[in-house]
């Protein structure tokens, strides 16, 4: 999982989805996801499929980073029904391509809409410190992988990682171990500028967006059609 | 393998609904533990130990595809209140990368806040015991390692739906009804054989990712126990 280079396809994308408005892409990515959980039987998990694909396509070249990332959940979902695929393949199929759709429904939201105009959505629902914490975690995580990153890049050039993998094991326990002092210092930092910029509470977004136009009414009928089709397929 | 990988579309919906409440539940006991304390102090060390945990993940471990998720550290470090909380946001984040699925958030952050919540009971408790550091991170890794990943195997055999259910296909066993207990036994025996696959490639797997998270958490709380002794050390505050 890189969140670096999920940020970057986010922000620097040029395609028909970067261009939608996050909620209109929130708001189709929740019915498509609704859908691909509510297909029951593989004709319709098949059906649903087909729809985030066409959905996710309208991603262009973005498409075959999104489908390596709804791998994953497809690698765990086949743990899951190893015990199956002799007793009833189709449920054990039903089941994978399940994941694939839903993992590329998300992996096709995160990779065409920043996290912070998701995380502004997901600050609605949650407590300000829990909103406030992703916020930051974000901020942290990129000021944070540049020092890690320095940090290994050094000890692999003075020879320091060690050959076997237990070696090279506790040279990363160590490296954690500076970037977490390190992060004490800077939430120290944080701390103080947020003091001084008058922290209440809560740190307000002021992310506005412009009226929803044509594209974004489309991909909101797109997804609840294919809702209502994959339902009345059962 | 203690973050539960369970995918969207398996878990019943009272059993998501079950563990999005008790998480919303756990939150709000946090959030009040924290009440007390300056919210300026506490969301930038949520924050950052979020971060960590997120980096972490991203270390290349040359074994299994394993990745380390450095919760029992956080546990160590910030207590069971904000340490509950920086895994929420964790959790959030993977589910967005299609790193478990979005609906089991829920059950994701309980099994991630069991290992928080253990890895900071347990340290406390073996920090007098072992001479060393790394030992007692070490052992207490291994063992919220072991305890999750055993919750998180609770919760798949909880919630295992039958594929004659999932698939609709109980209207054709009614008419076939003297097919039906043969059928149900059919279903049970390849629900538990598959459960038991299931569990044996998840504690062999398991064993030796927290292996290898042991070693690095407690090569970790040796360094910071040498250079930030005081990080480490289980004070009162850090009891929330």
């Amino acid at each position: 999982m890189d969140v670096q280079f999920i940020d970057e396809l986010a922000a620097n994308g040029r395609t028909p989805l970067h261009a939608a408005l996050p909620w209109a892409k929130i708001a189709a990515s929740a019915a498509l996801l609704a859908a691909s959980i509510a297909a029951r039987t593989p004709s319709a998990a098949g059906a649903a499929a087909a729809a985030v694909i066409f959905f996710a396509s309208a991603s262009r070249s973005q498409l075959r980073h999104a489908a390596v990332m709804a791998l994953y959940p497809v690698f765990f979902a086949g743990l899951f029904v190893l015990g199956w695929i002799r007793s009833d393949p189709l449920f054990a199929l039903t089941v994978v391509i399940k994941a694939f759709s839903t993992g590329l429904v998300a992996a096709t939201l995160i990779t065409t809409t920043p996290f912070v105009d998701i995380f502004a959505a997901i600050s609605r629902v949650t407590p300000a410190v829990v909103s406030d914490a992703l916020f930051m975690a974000y901020r942290s995580f990129f000021v944070l992988i540049n020092e890690l990153q320095d940090l290994l890049r050094a000890v692999r050039l003075r020879g320091g990682a060690g050959r076997g993998l237990f070696q090279q094991l506790r040279t990363y326990g160590q490296v954690l171990g500076v970037v977490i002092l390190h992060s004490a210092d800077m939430t120290e930092r944080m701390y103080r500028v947020m003091v001084v910029r008058g922290y209440s509470q809560r740190i307000e977004s002021a992310r506005e967006w412009p009226p929803p136009g044509s594209l974004d009414y489309l991909l909101i009928a797109y997804a609840a059609t294919v809702l209502g089709l994959v339902l009345a397929l059962g | 393998m203690s973050h539960l990988h369970i995918p969207d579309g398996l878990i019943p919906l009272p059993w998501i609904l079950a563990g999005i409440g008790l998480a919303a539940l756990f939150v709000c006991v946090a959030l009040r533990a924290l009440k007390r304390r300056d919210r300026a102090k506490v969301v930038p060390r949520i924050a950052t130990l979020s971060a960590l945990m997120l980096l972490a993940m991203g270390l290349p471990i040359p074994l299994l595809g394993y990745h380390l998720n450095l919760t029992v550290l956080t546990g160590m470090i910030a207590g069971p209140a904000e340490g509950f909380i920086a895994v929420l946001v964790v959790n959030l984040i993977l589910a967005l990368t299609a790193h478990g699925g979005i609906t089991v958030v829920g059950l994701n952050t309980l099994v991630s806040g069991l290992e928080v919540c253990l890895g900071w009971l347990i340290w406390r408790s073996l920090r007098q015991v072992f001479r060393r550091p790394f030992a007692a991170a070490a052992v207490s890794t291994v063992i919220a390692l072991l305890i999750s990943t055993t919750a998180m195997l609770a919760i798949v055999a909880g919630t295992r739906v039958s594929p004659d259910l999932a698939l609709h296909r109980n209207d054709h066993a009614e008419h076939v009804e003297h097919a039906e207990s043969a059928d149900h036994a059919r279903v049970a025996g390849s629900d538990s054989g598959s459960l038991k696959a299931f569990a044996a490639i998840v504690y062999s797997a398991g064993a030796l990712g927290w292996a290898v998270e042991a070693l690095v958490v407690g090569s970790a709380a040796e360094f910071i126990a040498k250079s930030r002794p005081d990080m480490l050390d289980p004070g009162p505050d850090r009891g929330a």
